[in-house]
């Protein structure tokens, strides 16, 4: 027996997305299973991907399985793709890779750490480039 | 037939405990139904054992459908039923490395779920639980 499911655009979308962040997720696990020492197990997941300037940056939202906890997310990759541009550039801090912040959903938890970012990315910008905003 | 709710999540074997295992779930629908759980072990930056699992949730009981392991020895695949029963036990490929077990289990469990889901209602063979596939 065959069973065909048709699928409409957000059900693609939604498959689509749930491949990239979970295969994502495991192919960084394998190579370097580090990365995630401070999601404690046992936890259910979401990931949010951002850009900020040159550098791609994983969000991973999580809190206990089962429970209505609020959410934490944290930094659990960032890929820099230019060195010149990279908000670990030389001079950057590195406390905001262990910032994590909380929300009663995890968008809310994606949020707050994204706008966090992105407030000490700008913080650290260029002159030229600051000079103009 | 009586529908069982789902066991305890497939352990680990005892003399892995040791090392860092790690288990996860995500959910992949918006209705909060049906989720992906993960268990995975690793050993000096390896992997050394992992459980994929898909599970679906009726009536706040949730039931294991299709479980991608590398117990016992070598990656396979059990289809199980809604008492619990397994319906089949398939070996993956012994080509494929840990690696790509690992990722093949969440990739055909991601895009083929909903399949796996009737499929086990199917299996069920009755009018309630046929009803709960759809």
């Amino acid at each position: 027996m065959t069973i065909r499911h048709e699928l409409d655009p957000d059900e693609v979308a939604l498959i689509t997305r749930n491949l990239r962040d979970t295969l994502d997720f495991v192919a960084e696990v394998i190579d370097d299973p580090t990365r995630i020492d401070h999601l404690p197990t046992g936890s259910t997941l979401d990931f949010r991907v951002i850009w900020v300037r040159d550098e791609r940056i994983r969000l991973t939202a999580y809190r206990p399985s089962g429970s209505d906890e609020p959410w934490s997310a944290r930094v659990t990759f960032h890929e820099p793709l230019s060195e010149r541009l990279a908000v670990t550039s030389p001079g950057r801090a590195p406390a905001m890779w262990d910032a994590v912040t909380t929300g009663e959903t995890a968008d809310e938890a994606f949020d707050a750490l994204e706008a966090a970012l992105r407030a000490e990315a700008a913080d650290h910008l260029p002159l030229p480039a600051r000079q103009r905003r | 037939m009586p529908a069982l709710p789902c066991t305890e999540f497939q352990r680990a074997p005892r003399s892995r405990e040791h090392m860092p295992t790690k288990e996860y779930e995500r959910r992949l629908d918006t209705t909060g139904a049906e989720w992906l759980r993960v268990r995975f072990t690793t050993e000096r930056g390896q992997l050394t054992i992992f459980t994929v699992q898909y599970e679906t949730t009726v009536e706040a009981q949730t039931w294991p459908v299709i479980r991608y392991d590398s117990a016992h020895g070598f990656a396979h695949v059990d289809v199980l039923a809604p008492d619990g029963s397994q319906v089949s036990k398939r070996p993956l490929p012994d080509y494929l490395t840990l690696d790509q077990a690992f990722q093949l289990g969440i990739t055909d469990i991601v895009q083929n779920w909903k399949t796996y889901r009737e499929r086990f209602w199917e299996a069920g063979n009755d009018d309630s639980t046929r009803a709960r596939s759809r």
